[in-house]
């Protein structure tokens, strides 16, 4: 029983933040005096986890199959999904493993796209990280973004959400918080755990008490189909070790995604009728442009020369084609064969890492990574000719590719004691990252009707082609135990943004050449009152500087055409949280709530025809011709956003375990448009609602897990209508005619887990098939439908 | 140290190695030049400048009247101004329009036949995103009964079921966008970048077509106005491009404008009469049809019947003065180009000429579908259109 236990809770700890999966400023501060869970995640998630330490006994067993991972950053309001969650939700991307986190909300504007909401902000306003690497560019738009989908969720093993700002320690973007990803890591040649862990990579820290041997070799195999949208896919992996010294991981991924069958139409709140944007086929069910192919490929190889140091070089591809973006395949009104596909959406990420543990007091921990990543967006609208005779049209075409290089380090010295006692402790956590951007953008027009072809090259792409951004920071953040229970927090960085592009004569685009320089700060108290029970109170502050999207992007979006500003300033944000977070044996549960105040937010200002930069014949953009236009500008005092973030799991007997999350935000700003002139009627607001907040939503997911590895569960999904809407939101077709309604999902779980040979999981998605939208999509939920997954390996 | 360093090459390597992999070698696109040869067909001809007599026309009774606003039917309401207040901003229909008078001047306005690569760059202007060519894929003649309901996708809106494809090609009258103006505009812009056949005929097809499209979008707008208001600014706006009466009108307005004062401010008053009747029922209060007390049904029945009746004697207009100018001295060069306009524009008023049950309808059809009218078979044409669309 005790080495099942073992077993058990070392599968849990593997995804949390291990010497060797350590993410890389992690903290690593647990108070010397309690050695609790809380500050000290790495070697405290597997002992607390332990049931022999907990003395449970036979329950322990079963609350410990169940268990989450304890977020690194628990010190404030964040939290963690781990592999072994996943492989149960069966999630269709990255974004959608977040769909049961408080304060999470995955807005889709396509099947192959999605992008997570984060105390109501997105895409440019929230942080991804791989690895500790930034994902986010220069070029990360306004709204919802498709860039945290080309992280194959078939490669993490861990991923966190940090809600609040967080720029102090990841830069600009992070105001509304960060979304942290670990990948899954080789085994270095450790024999695998038999009938727990995740089987998937991660079974290192199962076996991290067991003896290296010579060559070991994982392979697996995982095949996953969905009847929603016919989606067939496989992952083969091969996990290459040698004596605890060298390990290769790699994997190959491809899926094909059909059409999405739906619950159908959602239903205007405004009209009570069937709401047909973006359009569906004459089955009302099936969704047009939905459907894509993916690729992906992944390699790591880490050399761990010694117990305190490893190397690790990584390479994770991303190939997306032909995905549609549904609310443009077709346009509303548009002939059925007209679709605007994003036919490359291709992410390349290559680095190398040096990680060192156990260093002198001053850098005790350390990670020095070198990156880059290549990102690469082909467009294409299509419009046939409508001659039946003759085949082709008119193709508008656009291709970005970003490439970014990336340096980035962290440290954290030794926990020094203060005074006699050894009681009180500091630390510092310390860091420097600088991210180079450069940028290639074309747009052009193909008549591929007319022989021989003709193609007509615009003179500026989406943004200006040969556009360069870096963004760099140094940080220091330290930290004190005062006493057994009480931690104190405090840090800082500054910032340096530089932004430059040639312009553009033709299409009237300025030249830029501007920097910026910013100090953020945060500060934090946690106080353990009891051993289960802390209460945290958090002052963090964000900034975003303006990036190439910002000051130089011409395009169609959502709610209509959007242009640049090349005078923006940086959005600067300062959220404060309070709350507390309860772990006990029986129960795990967290409530914050917070308020988000944010100073010259970039929002949209609707503009008229003659506002449209220079668009004559040389080279038309469409702004005038927009049914709506909107130029990005700094909306004139404070953005509000709160809300209130909660979870609540509870461990019952017999392997029982239901958990429960909801979310509230509430957010308004002031109104982009200036206020009439005195004395004229008019119902004009000052103040309005920020775009897409979501509505109140929430999940409810009981589980049983038995210890022969059978599990079952089910899980609902729910939000409330969003009917506060922005200006912007009112001329997005995507969203219904007074917003978005609420809903209900009701799913099933089922699976068989006997690690590391076979794994077998199952999702009946949507059982009552209710028709249902997240407030801002393109794409409805899928249909009462069947995920399977199957994965088998030794 | 030595065997740390030979152990960190291979992983550098490794990752320049993958890095290179990730390369993606689709080649840059560049122009391409299809000539600027001058284009087959000579000089386009010049609509006739003969008078247009409309000397015995008078407004209806129950015409909103922009000069006499105090004794027209209609109360007091924002048109009397005869201006054309905006509903709300300026429409992106003033960009199509002025998009469609760009490509007027490099296919049919610029004194000389025009060449491919005009065909080329008036291409580019029409399929701009949201542009002229987004709309005309999607145009409903309204004055054609709908798709029936019975053969409605289920899977579209009411109003939008023009858009399946199979829909539009078994009701081409109604879908006319789609079925009948997107083929010929694409063809004839195909056929001036292939350089096939007279320029000339290209562009005049291409003239006709976009004529025809405001001709059918100021009426359809006219009545999509009553969900939505601000489509009656693009009513105005994709008949006269943004401009007030005495303003520099584009496209189907400049050529009415041009060829009858009289009939262009009677089209700009069954506008106004539209965007005063709107004025008068608040879209907040009306905001449907059926939603209108009867009185409120009456009076938008009675502007939009007098703006579609305005409309038609305009395109009458258009078209008389086109056909006359075949006799022209000036026109020798391009007379197939000239009545190919004719035929197309002329086409588009058989429907109207059917519903009044005009006696000439036949030897209309027969004078359209002649390839080389005579004089008098010009005469006979124009004598028709002016007997049937006497007055606006």
């Amino acid at each position: 029983m005790a080495a099942l236990s073992l077993f058990f809770a070392a599968s849990i700890a593997q995804a949390a933040p291990s010497p060797q999966n350590a993410s890389p400023g992690a903290e690593s501060d647990a108070s010397p005096a309690t050695q609790s869970r809380y500050g000290g995640a790495k070697e405290d998630a597997t002992s607390s986890a332990s049931a022999e330490d907990s003395g449970y006994g036979e329950d322990a067993d079963e609350r410990e199959i169940t268990v989450h991972v304890d977020p690194v950053h628990d010190y404030r309001d964040a939290s963690a999904v781990d592999r072994r969650t996943m492989q149960t939700r069966l999630p269709r991307s990255a974004p959608d493993a977040l769909r049961y986190e408080p304060g999470v909300f995955v807005q889709q504007s396509g099947h192959g796209q999605a992008s997570p909401y984060v105390r109501g902000l997105t895409g440019q306003q929230t942080l991804i990280a791989f690895d500790g690497i930034r994902l986010n560019n220069a070029t990360f738009r306004q709204g919802p973004n498709q860039y945290f989908f080309t992280v194959d969720s078939r490669t993490i093993a861990h991923l966190e959400v940090v809600r609040g700002s967080a720029s102090t320690r990841w830069g600009s973007d992070a105001l509304g918080g960060a979304l942290l990803t670990t990948p899954l890591e080789p085994n270095l040649g450790r024999p695998a755990p038999r009938r727990s862990g995740n089987g998937n990579g991660g079974e290192h820290a199962a076996a991290e008490g067991r003896r290296p041997t010579g060559w070991v070799v994982h392979p697996r195999l995982a095949m996953t189909a969905r009847t929603a949208d016919g989606e067939a896919g496989a992952r083969a992996q091969v996990d290459l070790g040698w004596g605890g010294k060298i390990g290769l991981l790699t994997g190959v991924g491809y899926r094909v995604v059909g059409p999405l069958r739906t619950g159908g139409p959602v239903l205007s709140p405004a009209t009570g009728e069937p709401w047909r944007e973006p359009r569906f086929d004459s089955d009302q069910r099936t969704q047009l442009g939905t459907g894509f192919r993916e690729l992906s490929a992944d390699t790591r190889l880490v050399w761990q020369f010694n117990p305190r140091m490893r190397l690790t070089a990584a390479y994770y591809d991303y190939r997306q084609k032909d995905a549609p973006r549904t609310d443009k395949c077709p346009p509303a009104e548009a002939p059925e064969s007209e679709c605007l596909r994003y036919l490359d959406q291709f992410r390349t990420l290559t680095y190398l890492a040096f990680d060192s543990e156990r260093g002198p007091a001053p850098m005790e921990r350390a990670r020095v990574s070198v990156s880059y990543q290549r990102q690469h967006e082909r467009t294409q609208l299509l419009r046939d000719n409508g001659i039946p005779e003759i085949d082709g049209g008119t193709e508008s075409n656009g291709r970005d590719r970003v490439h970014t290089l990336g340096l980035r380090a962290t440290a954290s010295t030794a926990s020094w004691s203060v005074g006699d006692s050894g009681v009180s402790t500091v630390g510092v956590d310390y860091g420097a990252d600088l991210y180079f951007d450069q940028l290639e953008s074309l747009a052009w027009l193909r008549f591929t009707d007319v022989d021989p072809v003709i193609t007509d090259v615009l003179s500026r792409g989406q943004y200006v082609d040969g556009s360069r951004y870096l963004s760099s920071g140094a940080w220091v953040e330290p930290y004190v135990w005062a006493g057994p229970r009480v931690r104190v927090r405090a840090g800082g960085r500054a910032a340096l943004v530089h932004a430059d592009s040639p312009g553009d004569e033709d299409s009237g685009t300025r030249v830029i050449e501007r920097t910026w320089g910013a100090v953020v700060g945060n500060a934090g108290l946690m106080v353990l009152a009891t051993e289960w029970l802390s209460w945290h109170l958090d002052f963090d502050q964000g900034f975003r500087a303006p990036n190439l999207d910002d000051l130089t992007s011409r395009q169609q979006t959502g709610p209509g055409f959007q242009y640049e500003n090349a005078d923006l300033e940086p959005e600067r944000s300062l959220s404060l949280d309070t709350g507390f977070r309860v772990r006990h044996e029986r129960v795990e549960a967290s409530l914050f709530a917070w308020h988000a105040f944010i100073r010259q937010l970039i929002g949209r200002a609707p503009r008229e025809i003659d506002d449209c930069p220079d668009d004559g014949v040389v080279n038309p953009t469409g702004c005038g011709a927009s049914r709506t236009r909107f130029q990005l500008v700094n909306l004139d005092g404070w953005a509000l956003l709160r809300g209130v973030d909660a979870s609540v799991r509870v461990f019952l007997p017999l392997g029982l375990a239901v958990r429960t999350t909801a979310s509230w935000t509430w957010g308004e700003g002031p109104n982009p448009v200036p206020p009439p002139e005195a004395g004229t009627t008019s119902n004009y607001r000052a103040r309005l609602p920020l775009s897409r907040i979501p509505p109140l939503n929430g999940s409810v997911e009981l589980m049983w897990n038995h210890r022969t590895g059978v599990w079952l569960g089910s899980a609902l999904r729910w939000a409330t209508a969003q009917t506060r809407l922005a200006l912007a939101d009112e001329s997005d077709t995507r969203i219904p005619l007074g917003g978005t309604p609420g809903y209900a999902v009701w799913d099933l779980r089922a699976g068989y887990r006997f690690d590391p040979n076979v794994l077998v999981s199952a999702v009946f998605e949507n059982v009552l098939d209710a028709a249902y939208r997240y407030h801002g999509s393109s794409v409805n939920g899928a249909t009462r439908s069947l995920n399977l997954n199957l994965e088998l390996g030794f | 140290m030595a065997t740390r360093t030979l152990l960190i090459a291979p992983f550098a390597a490794a990752v320049l190695a993958l890095s290179a992999t990730a390369c993606i070698t689709d080649d840059d696109p560049v122009d391409d030049d299809v000539g600027d040869e001058g284009g087959e067909g000579g000089t386009p001809c010049d609509p006739a400048a003969d008078a247009v007599d409309e000397s015995a026309c008078a407004p209806l009774d129950s015409d909103f009247q922009s000069a006499d606003p105090d004794n027209d039917p209609y109360p007091a309401c924002i048109s009397d101004s005869g201006s054309y207040e905006l509903y709300a901003d300026p429409p992106g229909s003033i960009d199509r329009v002025v998009a469609l008078q760009d490509i007027a001047d490099l296919l049919w306005n610029a004194g000389a036949a025009p060449r491919p690569d005009d065909f080329v760059m008036a291409r580019s202007i029409y399929e701009i995103d949201q542009g002229l060519g987004s709309r005309v894929d999607r145009r409903e003649d309204l004055h054609y009964p709908p798709v029936p309901e019975a053969e409605w996708d289920p899977g579209v809106d009411a109003d939008k079921q023009c858009s399946v494809e199979a829909l539009a090609e078994a009701y081409p009258d109604r879908c006319a966008g789609p079925a009948k103006l997107r083929p010929m505009i694409n063809q004839a812009f195909i056929d001036g970048i292939e350089g096939n056949g007279d320029a000339n005929v290209a562009a005049a097809k291409i003239e006709a077509a976009f004529m025809w499209f405001v001709y059918l979008s100021t009426y359809k707008e006219a009545n999509t106005c009553i969900p939505k208001g601000k489509d009656c600014d693009s009513s105005w706006a994709y008949y006269t491009g943004g401009a007030q009466i005495g303003g520099e009108m584009l496209g189907l307005a400049k050529l009415v404008e041009a060829y009858s004062p009289n009939t262009h401010q009677r089209i700009f008053d069954g506008i106004l009469a539209v965007r005063c009747w709107r004025d008068l029922y608040s879209v907040d209060d009306y905001p449907t049809y059926e939603d209108l007390p009867e009185d409120g049904q009456a009076l938008y029945d009675q502007a939009w019947e007098q703006l579609d009746e305005a409309l038609h004697r305009g395109l009458a207009v258009v078209i008389r003065q086109h056909a006359l100018a075949q006799d022209d001295d000036q026109c020798s060069e391009a007379t197939e180009a000239n009545w190919t306009f004719v035929q197309i524009t002329g086409d588009v008023l058989v429907r109207e000429m059917e519903e009044r049950g005009v006696a000439e309808l036949d030897e209309y059809r027969s004078l359209l579908a002649l390839d080389a009218p005579t004089t008098e078979d010009v005469e006979a044409l124009v004598g028709i259109l002016d007997t049937v669309f006497d007055c606006p």
